[in-house]
């Protein structure tokens, strides 16, 4: 069975996009990229995306490049031979059309508006906000924060402060647009908020894991008192297919998947290898 | 008529036999150890498909690489994990009586690293059913005395098939592959570096449409050594297989076109 949803109106005012068809057995949908732009992290956008495939808060989709604009029909000069993950930086209620999707960066730099995809997902082990938590910490560790804003937001939404800590690597780009509420602090103000947060959500490079531990003063085994989760920024290129293992990460339980298990994780489950 | 599947029914090496037929089928280490379910999103990209390989296997446990990870360039990637596999002994625990059940035959890909060993993991490999081949893949640097060597001490009541790079297709010691026991020739992933961010070197495997042409002309040069050649590499449209089945390819096996999709 295929549903067609429409990516230009609501549910009750249809409209026929061609570029959407929704697959409800597997998961899967065709999309177009309708907006790129430059973030601090890089090329972001806005795709075409069934509301009922939306990634949660650090959960991410698949999507591969179908066509671009501009190449001839069988041409695979300009195609990723992997597919590229897709993490939401805005919360679903943010959107400008309800099925849309805004990603954070960085995107393919051959990808432009009109480029068609192929979207699966959603995927992954997102971020476990307790509910109780009223002063968050985020932070971006050397990365751009958008993939923490969805979480930002969550937060506001249930009444928590939120702080967000941001690494100086970040350049002078434009940020994704952040909450009026949120309060920005630079990465040195990292272990004050240990004595603040209820919970934390770190994004981070997998080899930035023990520099996360030191930072925090965390290094010998020491919990922080609080739920403190990472989203582990890796490479992810079979999103479980095939359990290849580039995405490894290693725990306390043994080898786990950042695709599959991930990719957020407990901090106090992760070891370094 | 074109060299294509019609040639190769079957494969008939020594009495073991399997089909190749429809000539699809998907390469070790991109679907896992077990088929994928009907109705999956793999199942719809591999379609019909004649036999299923699993991720490679070796004798005993291997971790991720220290260094695993993913470059690109222009025209493919670079894709290094170390071959993560918990070892055969646990791969048969847990995916032996799957296989038996299988609805298609299953090829066990085994990393080759020294005949003794080869030789015990596809002895245990004979008596299950289900298993139709063994596809053997080398360490990078392997003489071409060892593998044959190799390939010799798994011959036995399995097809043996052995995987080559495309670049290695002009190797002198191919000739004597079939006299060793190969029933079939199959190509892998070329390994390749690039340089990380960091300044270092990261080795691995090369995916991507860049390595079309190199695949074709290796199908087009192993030919000559009289077994059957499965393609593998570069395919990310159906009309990529056709083509190396024209180009005389038995099967041709998809690679990270699995995980991405058919292009348009």
């Amino acid at each position: 069975m295929i549903i067609l949803v429409s990516s230009v109106g609501s549910t009750r005012n249809f409209h026929f996009h061609p570029f959407l068809c929704y697959h409800p057995d597997m998961a899967q949908a065709q999309s177009e990229v309708l907006e790129i732009f430059l973030t601090s992290g890089g090329k972001a956008g806005r795709v075409s995306c069934p509301h009922s495939m939306r990634p949660a808060a650090g959960q991410y989709m698949l999507a591969s490049c179908l066509r671009n604009v501009g190449t001839a029909v069988n041409s695979t000069a300009s195609l990723e031979p992997l597919p590229v993950p897709l993490f939401p930086s805005l919360p679903a209620c943010l959107e400008q059309q309800q099925a849309e999707l805004t990603v954070a960066p960085p995107l393919p730099d051959n990808w432009s508006v009109g480029t068609s995809l192929l979207l699966r997902g959603p995927l992954g082990r997102g971020f476990h906000l307790p509910s109780t938590a009223q002063r968050v910490a985020l932070v971006a560790w050397g990365t751009c924060h958008s993939r923490l804003l969805p979480l930002a937001y969550k937060a506001l939404a249930c009444g928590a402060s939120v702080s967000l800590c941001l690494s100086n690597s970040q350049g002078d780009l434009p940020v994704s647009p952040l909450p009026v509420e949120v309060e920005i602090l630079p990465l040195a103000g990292l272990p004050d908020l240990l004595s603040w947060a209820e919970y934390m959500a770190v994004d981070l490079p997998r080899e930035a894991i023990a520099a996360l531990r030191r930072s925090l003063r965390l290094e010998s085994g020491q919990h922080p008192g609080f739920l403190l989760e990472v989203l582990v920024e890796t490479p992810m290129p079979c999103g479980g297919t095939a359990e290849c293992g580039v995405c490894a990460v290693k725990t306390q339980r043994g080898w786990k998947l950042a695709c599959k298990d991930g990719p957020v994780f407990d901090l106090m489950q992760l070891e370094e290898f | 008529m074109t060299d294509s599947v019609a040639a190769y029914p079957d494969f008939l090496p020594g009495g073991a036999s399997f089909s190749c037929n429809p000539p699809w089928m998907n390469a070790a280490g991109t679907l896992g150890f077990l088929p994928p379910a009907r109705g999956s999103w793999e199942s719809a990209v591999l379609g019909k498909h004649c036999a299923f390989v699993t991720n490679p296997i070796s004798w005993l446990p291997r971790m991720p690489a220290a260094e695993r990870g993913v470059l690109s360039f222009e025209g493919g990637v670079v894709l290094h994990s170390g071959l993560p596999n918990p070892g055969l002994r646990t791969v048969l625990r847990r995916y032996a009586r799957a296989w038996q059940g299988a609805e298609i035959p299953i090829w066990v890909h085994l990393i080759a690293d020294h005949p003794q060993e080869v030789q015990n993991m596809v002895r245990r490999l004979e008596g299950i059913e289900g298993v139709a081949a063994v596809e053997l893949s080398f360490a990078p640097g392997m003489s071409g005395g060892l593998i044959l060597e190799i390939i010799r001490a798994a011959a036995g009541e399995l097809p043996v098939v052995a995987q080559i790079a495309c670049l290695d297709s002009h190797a002198d010691w191919l000739q004597d592959l079939q006299k060793a026991g190969a029933a079939a020739i199959c190509l892998g992933a070329p390994r390749g570096e690039l340089r990380r961010v960091d300044g270092g070197w990261m080795a691995g495997r090369v995916y991507g449409p860049a390595l079309l042409p190199l695949t074709i002309a290796a199908v087009r040069s192993l030919k000559r050594w009289g077994l059957p050649v499965i393609a593998s590499g570069g395919i990310y449209r159906r009309e990529d297989g056709e083509t190396l089945l024209a180009a005389g390819a038995a099967a041709v096996q998809l690679d990270t076109v699995l995980w991405r999709g058919w292009a348009d």
